[in-house]
């Protein structure tokens, strides 16, 4: 019995090998052109994953010595940071009035935040250039601070309503009974207890916000206004010329911080996805 | 011989850095002109021209600044621009987009006036992009050509010194391209939807004869030249090329010439500025030579570059000033060597420069052995040249000829049908 | 993307019942209605007026930086009689149910595996979620120059693997084109199925599994009486959003192919970008985005029924 339990385990793992080693092959191979030097990269006689002529850091340094790199990277932040939180803030807000407070229309509302989640941003972002140009946002990335809300507020508001929805009303009920109000209630009740599902939603949409290409590609032109994304394509793959040393260097350097996140919080992403996903 | 060195290459980029960021800060208050130009693959371009720019801006007592966009965002920022009637005062119009974005261009024949005056005439195919209804559109400034770019080693193993290479037919070229190819270095021109595409394949069809619209823009692509062009293609030059090229990007050919795969590419001199930028051991075998010789001509494709003048920019004024400083020949003649002579100038005599003449290299690119045209020449320069590029049309006709797909009467009616619609005929 | 299916849960409570009465209702809802008009009112501005305008834009012959002028339904009627939209439409719809089929098989395998994995998982977990987590526009251009020859990783692993005798041709046979497309956006989304379907796994009481061990269900059985029945409503959801997002994908097939060779790999949104913004023809453009429209209703419709049934056993 226990033999066989622990062929079974083996064989887990070998079952899993292929898709682990699927998910990082790419990023092993943007490691290794990273600090391969050009002459190697090259060579096609060179056997890829390895370095035989010497690691070199000349592509980080023309990344970050050379081009806008930690411009964008603050930029990134920035918009990142402000687009979600504020995109929480809206979504806390309906999704818990939708829920609790059902308020007549309220499903309505519900659905047409369901609906305009599905809406692409491909289908959205000339309509939307005109929107920006009316108030005066093009070419800065406030413009996307304003945006990027479309894709981020209606996933959350629908996440959190089958968040708040698990959660159980007695804890406000018995708040509310003495005397709090709803919003008090919201802040000082619930969302405590409701920190999982928020913190879920707000790495969705930090992600979401961290890799978005379209809208930057049409809202932004100058080069200090970039975001990682688009700066690392525009100014990494010159007409038809690449930096393919730098831009690997550049690809692995933006994914950082949403690695570092993924990473402290996932024990929260999951708990909180389970949550949302069993109970909604 | 004052080749851009390595250290110069630093000197520049270590001011790219800081002046991507500065805005010229003396002049606070005043006016600020914007330009928008392609991310310049020499990395001693951008910082040459900001600091041209900042020297004008000085000069001025206004503010001024150029944001970098990658050659393929150009036409959507361009759209978005027009569309929400706000964006940089100056900006690039390159190939058609002077025409098609006519209408919310400020006409600037007085800016072209003075430049013809000055430094004139303006070559083609200046004019022919930038003028239309009885005006100028965009100030035509500088292009870039497609030559052929070849490895010589790879020649001299068959026995072909450089100016042999520089002397051949695209019957000879496909000759040799299939002893290239048994040696394992063939030639390869992309037969793809990609811009090197259409910039390789649409002089070919020129030197045929071939076109695909006449002046006024009348559809006549179902000829017997064209025909014969397909038929070359199909029979003697795809197949001595990798079949890869039917999926080649514009950076394909680069990297198959850098690795030392293919012998013979046509290309704008990137391929051979990449590797003397990054000190690549091909660079001694690289060389240039003009394309082949068709039976009715020698043709070369062309990217052109013009300045426009949005017609909703408040500092109109500034900006055409602005534009008449950066084409001028002092400020022309940096520009080429910033640029690795990438940017030949539209005015004839910033065109002559000595910079070509030093790099043997450059030899046959300034000034060129061929007619140099841009695609969907003769017809008129708008949306239908443009709608066809954009669509692959040309290569895609070539495409379905070479794979089977269809017949080569049926590749061209369909092509003819692309076209017609293309340019509203049909 | 958001998985909210009602599996039997604990009854609520009294939710209704403490309903306040009148004036207090009222101030409630005022309360109710500024809480939800922030989100209301950007979703308004911009959603659905963009929205509205880009179907206005699509009955209309509007160039880049021109007016339009209306034309009805020209432009449909063009793009349903053209070549290449139709071999868009024909792409779009393999490459959806291609990938999401892929995705839905290997999903379930993960799944599988990670709640079986006895030490390591959150670790493994971790490292799996790595493609989802990366930005699509960095990690495709990792995947170009994996595809590319002669430099291709790919090939070189697949031929001296063995498994090959000469290299693919990634990006220039229409084929293989369509399967490397495929293969980045299964890649992609993998770890997002796994995810949410390993989370539906862990919600399956331990009590069903040992009940059927005691009847001496084997692992297949359990699979399949069990299983894969409780997973059905966390499935459909999954599938549906997937379907969504997938038939409307755009830097995936932008940055490896344009839409090649010869038009093979299309999508919808690569295509409106070419014609719309590249081309300027921003009527027909925003045409071509608006044939996603009918899958997404079809998607909503599908979920919301999905959503709905699994409340009524709440």
């Amino acid at each position: 019995m226990r033999k066989r339990r622990r062929r079974v385990r083996v064989l887990v793992y070998v079952g899993l090998l292929p898709f682990v080693l699927f998910a990082v092959l790419p990023f092993y191979w943007m490691a290794v052109t990273s600090v391969k030097t050009d002459a190697e990269t090259y060579d096609l006689r060179a056997v890829p994953f390895v370095i035989r002529h010497g690691v070199t850091w000349a592509h980080y340094a023309f990344l970050v010595q050379q081009t806008p790199f930690l411009l964008w990277y603050r930029n990134t932040v920035i918009v990142s940071l402000l687009a979600t939180l504020g995109s929480a803030t809206v979504a806390v807000l309906a999704a818990y009035s939708i829920v609790r407070i059902r308020f007549p229309g309220s499903d309505p509302v519900a659905l047409g935040t369901f609906l305009t989640y599905l809406v692409p941003p491909t289908l959205l972002f000339v309509p939307l250039s005109e929107v920006v140009g009316r108030l005066h946002l093009i070419d800065s990335y406030w413009a996307l601070v304003l945006t990027y809300p479309t894709f981020i507020v209606p996933l959350c508001t629908w996440l959190l309503i089958g968040y708040f929805r698990s959660i159980p009303t007695e804890l406000e009920d018995s708040a509310l009974v003495d005397g709090a109000t709803r919003l008090g209630a919201l802040v000082r009740i619930v969302l405590p207890v409701a920190v999982p599902g928020v913190l879920t939603t707000v790495l969705l949409g930090f992600t979401l916000s961290w890799g978005n290409l379209i809208y930057p590609l049409a809202f932004t032109a100058s080069t200090p206004q970039k975001v990682l994304t688009v700066g690392l394509l525009t100014e990494l793959v010159r007409g038809d010329v690449f930096y393919w040393g730098s831009l690997m260097a550049g690809a692995l350097l933006a994914s950082v911080p949403v690695v570092v996140a993924y990473s402290f919080f996932t024990s929260y992403f999951v708990s909180g996805w389970t949550a949302g996903a069993t109970k909604g | 011989m004052r080749v851009v060195t390595r250290r110069d290459l630093l000197r520049y980029a270590g001011a790219a850095a800081a002046s991507f960021v500065v805005r010229s800060s003396e002049a606070a208050g005043a006016p600020t002109v914007t330009m928008l130009y392609w991310n310049h693959f020499v990395p001693s371009f951008i910082p040459l021209l900001n600091r041209q720019v900042e020297q004008w801006a000085r000069s001025r007592g206004v503010n001024a600044r150029v944001d970098y966009i990658s050659l393929p965002d150009m036409p959507a920022r361009l759209a978005a621009e027009a569309q929400a009637r706000t964006g940089h005062d100056i900006i690039q119009l390159s190939q058609w987009n002077a025409q098609l974005f006519r209408q919310e261009l400020l006409p600037v024949d007085d800016v072209v006036a003075d430049l013809d005056k000055q430094w004139g005439p303006f070559r083609e195919p200046g004019r022919y992009l930038s003028f239309a209804e009885g005006h100028w559109y965009a100030v035509p400034w500088h292009f870039w050509s497609d030559t052929a770019t070849i490895n010589t080693s790879y020649w001299r193993q068959i026995g072909y010194a450089t100016d042999n290479v520089a002397a051949l037919g695209w019957e000879e070229l496909a000759a040799a391209g299939a002893r290239l190819r048994d040696a394992g270095h063939p030639v390869g021109v992309a037969v793809s939807q990609t811009g090197d595409a259409n910039d390789g394949l649409y002089p070919l069809l020129w030197s045929f004869g071939g076109r695909t619209v006449d002046e006024r823009g009348e559809v006549v692509i179902d000829s017997r030249e064209t025909a014969d062009s397909i038929e070359f293609v199909k029979t003697k030059l795809f197949p001595v090329m990798p079949r890869e090229v039917l999926g080649w990007n514009d950076a394909s050919n680069n990297q198959e010439m850098l690795s030392g795969v293919i012998s013979w590419t046509p290309n704008p001199p990137s391929i051979w500025a990449v590797a003397h930028l990054r000190s690549l051991p091909i660079e001694r075998d690289l060389d240039q030579v003009p394309m082949p010789r068709g039976p009715k001509g020698r043709f070369r494709s062309a990217y052109g570059v013009g300045l426009g003048i949005w017609r909703f920019s408040p500092r109109a004024q500034l900006a055409k000033d602005l534009v008449r400083y950066l084409l001028a020949k002092p400020q022309s003649d940096q520009q080429v060597e910033a640029s690795l002579g990438y940017n030949e100038p539209f005015l004839a005599q910033c065109a002559a420069n000595p910079f070509w003449k030093r790099l043997p290299v450059f030899r046959y690119y300034e000034p060129p052995k061929e007619t140099v045209r841009v695609p969907g020449w003769p017809g008129p320069a708008s949306k239908g040249a443009a709608l066809t590029y954009n669509l692959f049309t040309l290569p895609l006709m070539y495409a379905k000829a070479v794979t089977g797909q269809m017949t080569t009467s049926q590749a061209i009616k369909w092509a003819e049908g692309e076209l017609k619609k293309a340019y509203g005929k049909g | 993307m958001g998985p909210h299916v009602r599996v039997p849960a604990p009854a609520l409570g009294a939710a209704v019942a403490a309903v306040p009465a009148g004036r207090l209702r009222r101030a409630e809802a005022r309360l109710g209605y500024m809480m939800v008009a922030p989100a209301v009112v950007l979703l308004a501005l911009l959603i659905a007026y963009p929205f509205l305008m880009s179907l206005y834009m699509s009955l209309t012959d509007q160039h880049v930086g021109t007016p339009g002028r209306f034309v009805g339904l020209a432009n449909f009627g063009y793009l349903l009689r053209d070549d290449v939209f139709r071999q868009t439409a024909l792409n779009s719809i393999l490459y959806t149910v291609v990938a999401v089929a892929a995705k839905t098989v290997l999903g379930i395998v993960l799944a599988l595996l990670l709640y079986a994995v006895p030490w390591g998982g959150r670790f493994i977990r971790a490292v799996i979620l790595l493609p989802w987590v990366i930005p699509t526009a960095l990690s495709t251009l990792a995947w170009w120059w994996m595809y590319t020859p002669p430099y291709s990783v790919v090939n070189w692993l697949l031929v001296h693997g063995g498994v090959v005798r000469g290299p693919v041709p990634w990006l220039s046979d229409p084929l293989w084109a369509r399967v490397a497309i495929i293969l980045v956006n299964v890649w992609r989304g993998l770890p997002f199925y796994a995810i949410t379907i390993l989370a539906g796994l862990v919600a399956i009481p331990r009590e069903l599994f040992e009940a059927a061990e005691a009847d001496g269900a084997g692992p297949g059985v359990q699979f399949w009486a069990i299983i894969l029945p409780l997973l059905r409503p966390i499935l459909s959801i999954v599938v549906l959003y997937s379907v969504v997002f997938t038939i409307a994908d755009f830097e995936i097939v932008f940055i490896l192919t344009r839409g090649g060779p010869l038009n093979m790999t299309h999508l919808f949104s690569t295509l409106a970008f070419q014609v719309g913004l590249v081309s300027t023809y921003i009527g027909r453009g925003a045409a071509i985005t608006l044939f996603i429209f009918p899958v997404l209703a079809v998607a909503s419709f599908l979920i919301l029924r999905i959503v709905r049934a699994g409340e009524e056993y709440a």
